[in-house]
């Protein structure tokens, strides 16, 4: 015994030192306590991008532009083009100009890659119509040349335009694709005006390309972030649970427990007495554990059962398994669970359980309507009797 | 609750006239009111001829006892014509199957064509002689043994015939205690089988016959019987699972079982019950797995242990 207490003490001592060491403050000096994460991105944004606060820009940043209507026709592509919201030199609107209108012969001139441009016209002078394969592989060689970077995306215009020529004019789905194509071509074209317009709008950027003197220019951004605590700080060594007991009470704790300690030590009769009042606490502790058990166990099953008696056999069976920690598996019958806790339900308690047990089995298997008021007497005599609180027991 | 079983129980079990036969009797006693036959498995000197003597003496029945040979024909079974010189006519000589509770012992020894007789007139209830058919006496109950351990000269029952018993009961030796007392009081025993008066007639049979068919079965049962029945086809081990009569089976004899636990309703605990004795003999084992140890007795077990019962 005197063993067990003095290795209880050790425990609290060695419990306790932590617990008042971590009151200290631990943080290495110059560097922040607490981290601040920051709001939104766009303020960082805002801080890398200095100055650069007009409402214009972020909504660009924000809203990326996208075609405001798909072109249905050739038509409407050109008129796309003459509209002039397609970002173009004079030298590739030359190019696409009249597109709707434009001949194979003219169509492979304006290209400028020689290879595709050689390509398509073998393809003209030898007059026959392309089949199937020849215009997936033709598709697939100019992917292949814009992944490379071989072709611009006027040439793949140009170069589709010229093979909607050459098609025959009954495979629609061939010129619906190459149709398509010429519209993600125009995409490509648009969303380069974006990227031209966002590195525009970037001061550092602009700075290579002004041609206003270095030291007019806006001072690079400087490095804010640390100044307005955006890194975040190093892990605290304190004990997340502990920090927030006050040193004092933790010091009335262990002195008390020091001294209850020494007293059952010292004395057998009061060692007595404080393992009665122990007991009793943990017994108390162990009622509320179950109660609480019970009552969550309870809640869930109630909902989707037929009716309020089987309700009430289902749920004492939640009780008697909350209180014998015997859990009914699905193919163990009424009776067999009966038979299992048994052994673990003492008097009044197991009575109530086999009388609820064959009041159910009557009312479920014989539909004996008189056996529900047994089961519900025999239900809030359980329920009673082990003081638990559930929705069913007004009813 | 069912007389027969309550008296026959009395008598029998607590009386000690039967020691250690509580489930053979129970088992018998749900087979005669669901109108089954029963195979009893066991050693040779396990009481079988003695409980069914027993329960026929007690019950008012007819009880008559073959004794299965190789050279058995169907003829000293059902029965045959002779001719009578007095009346200068055929008469009929029935055979021993013209009674309420047969015993047929060592089944397996009879030839296939006097078993296959005998199991016809065990499922039509009735047996053809000369293209004349004879109506059978209600109830017609056979009580067939076989000896597990003689293999040589025998012939097993096919799967289909062993299908139409209902139960199939493997009874073993008693314990020590059973022991003891059976060496003590076994004189006594003897003579009290043969002073058993009967206590009921052949119209209470039919009566609680009767009652038992009207034992309430709830839909959720039924579910749960036929879960049953379809887990054995399932089961890895299985060869051949059970058939829809093994389902027919489950549910009489559970109502039966019930009807002697006191009860008008049937519960899950009355399906397993008798579900090891209704589909043992019906559940046949891969031989891969039988030669490893497996045995229909198991994976039946392991069935019952995997079907959940009605919720709620």
């Amino acid at each position: 015994m005197k063993y067990r207490i003095l290795l209880i003490l050790v425990l609290l001592v060695l419990f306790t030192t932590p617990v008042v060491a971590g009151q200290l403050d631990r943080h290495t000096l110059g560097f922040p306590d607490k981290a601040q994460l920051p709001e939104d991105v766009n303020v960082i944004m805002r801080l890398v991008i200095h100055g650069n606060e007009s409402s214009e820009y972020m909504s660009l940043v924000i809203y990326p532009p996208i075609l405001e209507e798909t072109p249905e026709s050739l038509k409407d592509v050109e008129k796309l083009i003459n509209s002039g919201r397609i970002p173009l030199s004079t030298r590739d609107f030359n190019r696409l100009r009249d597109i709707s209108d434009l001949g194979v012969i003219d169509a492979i001139s304006r290209i400028e890659n020689e290879d595709l441009k050689k390509l398509l016209q073998n393809l003209y002078t030898s007059n026959s119509t392309l089949t199937y394969s020849e215009i997936e592989q033709l598709l697939s060689y100019i992917k292949t040349l814009k992944a490379q970077g071989k072709i611009t995306p006027v040439d793949e215009i140009l170069a589709m335009r010229a093979l909607m020529e050459l098609l025959s004019s009954s495979d629609d789905v061939h010129t619906r694709e190459l149709f398509n194509n010429i519209v993600l071509a125009l995409r490509e074209l648009e969303s380069k005006k974006f990227a031209s317009s966002l590195v525009e709008s970037l001061p550092v950027l602009q700075l290579e390309q002004s041609t206003t003197n270095i030291s007019e220019q806006s001072p690079l951004p400087r490095l804010l972030i640390p100044q307005l605590g955006l890194l975040p700080s190093l892990p605290h060594l304190k004990p997340p649970l502990l920090i927030t007991l006050p040193q004092q009470l933790v010091l009335i704790v262990i002195s008390s427990l020091l001294a209850v300690t020494v007293v059952l030590l010292l004395h057998s009769k009061a060692r007595v007495e404080f393992s009665s009042i122990f007991t009793g606490i943990l017994h108390r502790a162990k009622t509320l554990l179950h109660r609480r058990k019970i009552h969550l166990s309870t809640t869930p099953p109630i909902s989707g059962f037929r009716d309020i008696y089987l309700d009430m056999y289902w749920n004492s069976v939640n009780i008697i398994e909350a209180l014998t920690s015997i859990k009914r598996e699905a193919s163990t019958t009424h009776r067999e669970y009966l038979e299992q806790v048994r052994e673990k339900l003492r008097g009044e308690l197991l009575s109530t359980f086999t009388s609820i047990t064959k009041a159910y089995e009557a009312y479920r298997y014989a539909c004996s309507k008189s056996t529900a008021i047994l089961i519900a007497e025999n239900y809030k005599k359980l329920v009673s009797s082990i003081g638990v609180k559930t929705n069913n027991t007004s009813s | 609750m069912s007389k027969i079983f309550s008296v026959v129980k009395r008598e029998l079990i607590d009386r000690e006239i039967l020691i250690e036969k509580d489930l053979e009797l129970k088992l018998i006693i749900s087979a005669i009111l669901s109108r089954g036959h029963v195979l009893v498995e066991g050693v040779p000197g396990v009481a079988k001829t003695y409980t069914c003597k027993a329960i026929a003496r007690l019950l008012g029945l007819n009880f008559k006892r073959v004794q299965m040979t190789p050279d058995l024909l169907p003829s000293d079974i059902i029965g045959y014509y002779v001719y009578d010189q007095k009346s200068s006519a055929f008469v009929l000589r029935k055979g021993p199957i013209f009674t309420n509770i047969l015993l047929v012992d060592e089944i397996n020894r009879a030839s296939p064509r006097t078993q296959s007789a005998l199991l016809e007139a065990m499922q039509e209830r009735q047996v053809t002689i000369e293209g004349e058919i004879f109506k059978l006496e209600e109830p017609f109950i056979v009580i067939a043994t076989e000896n597990p351990i003689e293999m040589e000269g025998v012939f097993p029952l096919p799967e289909a015939q062993v299908d139409r018993f209902l139960l199939k009961i493997i009874t073993g030796y008693t314990t020590h205690k059973g022991l003891v007392k059976i060496a003590k009081r076994a004189d006594e025993i003897e003579e009290a089988i043969e002073n058993l008066k009967p206590i009921f007639s052949r119209e209470d049979v039919l009566e609680e016959i009767k009652a038992t068919r009207s034992i309430h079965v709830d839909d959720s049962i039924y579910d749960y019987v036929a879960n049953i029945v379809e887990e054995t086809r399932k089961h890895s081990a299985t060869r051949l699972g059970a058939s829809p009569r093994a389902a027919i089976a489950l549910v009489k004899v559970a109502k039966a079982w019930a009807y002697c636990e006191g009860r008008n309703y049937v519960i899950p605990d009355d399906v397993k019950a008798i579900a090891k004795y209704v589909l043992v003999h019906r559940v046949l084992v891969k031989p891969e797995l039988e030669i490893q140890g497996v045995t229909s007795v198991r994976i039946v077990e392991e069935v019952l242990s995997k079907i959940p019962v009605p919720k709620p």
